[in-house]
């Protein structure tokens, strides 16, 4: 077998140790330092572009949490708003409807008063005029003079039941 | 006689004014509702909660990356396991053959400590190769398989 | 016909000799030089642009950064840095010496036991006194298993000196039977493949089954001959 020829061991072993060392020096001086800086260029590129990703995401949400809180309170003060206004209208409404309900009472209850007067009045010439024609009537029937205070008895007797 | 001015109370009460008044605000909350719902758009929303499960998967997966695992020699198989286990057996009896031949020249024993050493080289070899097998895949460090296989038995 | 060994044969290009020792520049010498150069090309023209976003060959150079970095990181730790420079060479300038013997008519200078066996002994001096520098008279713990008991010292000690000293041997021999038997099996099965001819399908079909096998073990044996340094490197700078 030609491996176990000792008399190439030399010869290849001095080749490799120069060829070995010359490729470990390109290796470490040129090559690898070049990679290394490619890499680490790229790993600080990803990590300020993750970083700052993040940051925007988070600048984001915070905008839109502000938004929320500020929509929020719009809301909450124009509903505050509108429930005060409602409740200004309906209260001036109920005190309108109160004053009407109070001036048609008013009217209605004088209108009555009045109506009861006439009433009244009327009742009261009507038992007059009943009793004078009462009074008048025995006369001329039967030729009796009735006390005029008998006769108003009997007719407000018969008017009162 | 009281029914007219009971009739005027019913048409224009309170609580009609009241009524109107409920239905107005509902009306105005139902409109602006639809006017801020739709100025923060729901597409946008969406992409916001997707950029942050992405970030979030992206960090995951970078953090899994940079952790350390051991490569943990699992037995290899076949040809290969074959001809790494003779490697070490031939290994280790040529270096106990080596050792013993020296020794014997310098000590003048002849043949003897060339015999022990090869045993010895053999006990050596065959040490190896339970560790190769096992895949402990160093070819000292008896002490670290030892513990290992004691870890192992525990698992 | 030549014969299977025939491909193994070193053959001096150019005559040198210094001081009696013959040094002549050898097919041997030339393929580590071919090795060599490619290896250097490969790393270098690849990232001659370092770009940001890597094409294809500055990928591929990359990988192997990476992956010769891990297999250091992950078995010796951050302490082997220093060494990543040197591991890497001995991983590129392996794989490249067995990859390039799957050439028809090339020369695998790795199918070598002396070319291996330097290496190996470059390896195993070096891990050595890097043992010894980082823990002085304490690395001779090596040698003796703790928690064994005391008695078995007298044989324990030297069945372990001697599994120390087997660790560049082993090193060399695996990788010089792999070479050369996977290059043997080869010649033998393409021998057959122009003797019988048209009847040579068989044979045919389980040449380029081989060959397939050949390019696997030619990385692999590169990626074992690494991953052992890294983890001789390992027991001399942690001692377990």
């Amino acid at each position: 077998m030609p491996q176990f020829d000792i008399a190439t061991f030399s010869e290849q072993i001095f080749w490799l140790f120069v060829i070995f060392a010359v490729l470990y020096f390109l290796m470490s001086k040129i090559a690898l330092p070049k990679v290394g800086e490619v890499l680490e260029r790229r790993q600080k590129n990803i990590e300020d572009n993750l970083g700052k990703a993040r940051a925007l995401k988070d600048e984001t949400d915070a905008a839109i949490a502000k938004y929320e809180a500020a929509l929020a309170e719009a809301r909450d003060a124009a509903q505050a708003d509108i429930r005060e206004a409602s409740e200004k209208a309906a209260a001036e409404q109920a005190k309108k409807t109160e004053a009407m309900v109070k001036k048609l009472s008013k009217k209605t209850s004088d209108a009555e008063k009045a109506i009861a007067d006439a009433k009244a009045d009327a009742m009261t010439g009507v038992a007059e005029a009943a009793s004078e024609i009462a009074r008048e009537a025995t006369d001329k029937l039967i030729g009796v003079k009735v006390q005029a205070k008998t006769a108003d008895k009997a007719v407000s007797a018969i008017v009162g039941e | 006689m009281g029914a007219p001015s009971a009739g005027v109370l019913q048409l224009d009460s309170p609580w009609g004014a009241k009524y109107v008044a409920r239905a107005f605000p509902c009306d105005v909350c139902k409109a602006a509702k639809a006017g801020f719902t739709a100025m923060s758009d729901d597409k946008d929303r969406a992409s916001l909660q997707d950029l942050e499960t992405k970030l979030n998967a992206v960090a995951h997966k970078r953090e899994e990356t940079h952790s350390p695992n051991r490569a943990t020699g699992k037995p290899s198989q076949g040809m290969a396991l074959g001809m790494r286990i003779s490697a070490e057996m031939i290994a280790a009896v040529l270096v106990g053959l080596l050792i013993g031949w020296a020794l014997d020249r310098v000590l003048d024993t002849t043949p003897w400590l060339i015999v022990l050493f090869v045993f010895l080289g053999a006990g050596a070899g065959g040490l190896n190769a339970y560790r190769v097998a096992r895949g402990y895949d160093s070819a000292v460090g008896l002490g670290r398989a030892m513990r290992e296989r004691k870890q192992g038995d525990e698992d | 016909m030549a014969g299977p060994l025939e491909q193994f044969e070193i053959k001096p290009l150019a005559d040198l000799s210094v001081g009696g020792v013959d040094i002549s520049f050898t097919n041997s010498a030339l393929w580590m030089v071919i090795a060599a150069v490619l290896v250097t090309c490969f790393m270098t023209l690849s990232m001659r642009r370092g770009a940001l976003v890597p094409g294809r060959w500055q990928g591929a150079a990359e990988v192997m950064y990476e992956f010769v970095a891990n297999m250091l990181k992950d078995n010796v730790g951050s302490a082997g840095r220093k060494y990543f420079p040197f591991i890497f060479t001995l991983f590129m300038f392996v794989m490249f010496g067995n990859l390039l013997g799957m050439i028809p008519h090339s020369f695998t200078f790795t199918s070598h036991i002396a070319v291996n066996f330097a290496l190996a002994l470059v390896i195993f001096v070096g891990v050595t006194v890097i043992g010894f520098v980082r823990h002085g008279t304490h690395y001779f713990r090596m040698f003796f298993p703790e928690g064994a008991p005391i008695a078995t010292a007298i044989i324990l000690i030297p069945i372990e000196i001697i599994s120390y000293f087997s660790r560049p041997f082993s090193l060399a021999i695996r990788l010089f039977a792999n070479m050369t038997v996977g290059h043997i099996m080869l010649k033998v099965i393409g021998g057959f493949v122009g003797l019988i001819g048209i009847l040579g399908v068989l044979p045919f079909a389980l040449l380029t089954g081989i060959t397939v096998l050949e390019f696997g073990i030619a990385a692999l044996q590169a990626y074992v001959f690494t991953i052992l340094t890294c983890i001789y490197l390992h027991d001399a700078i942690h001692m377990h």
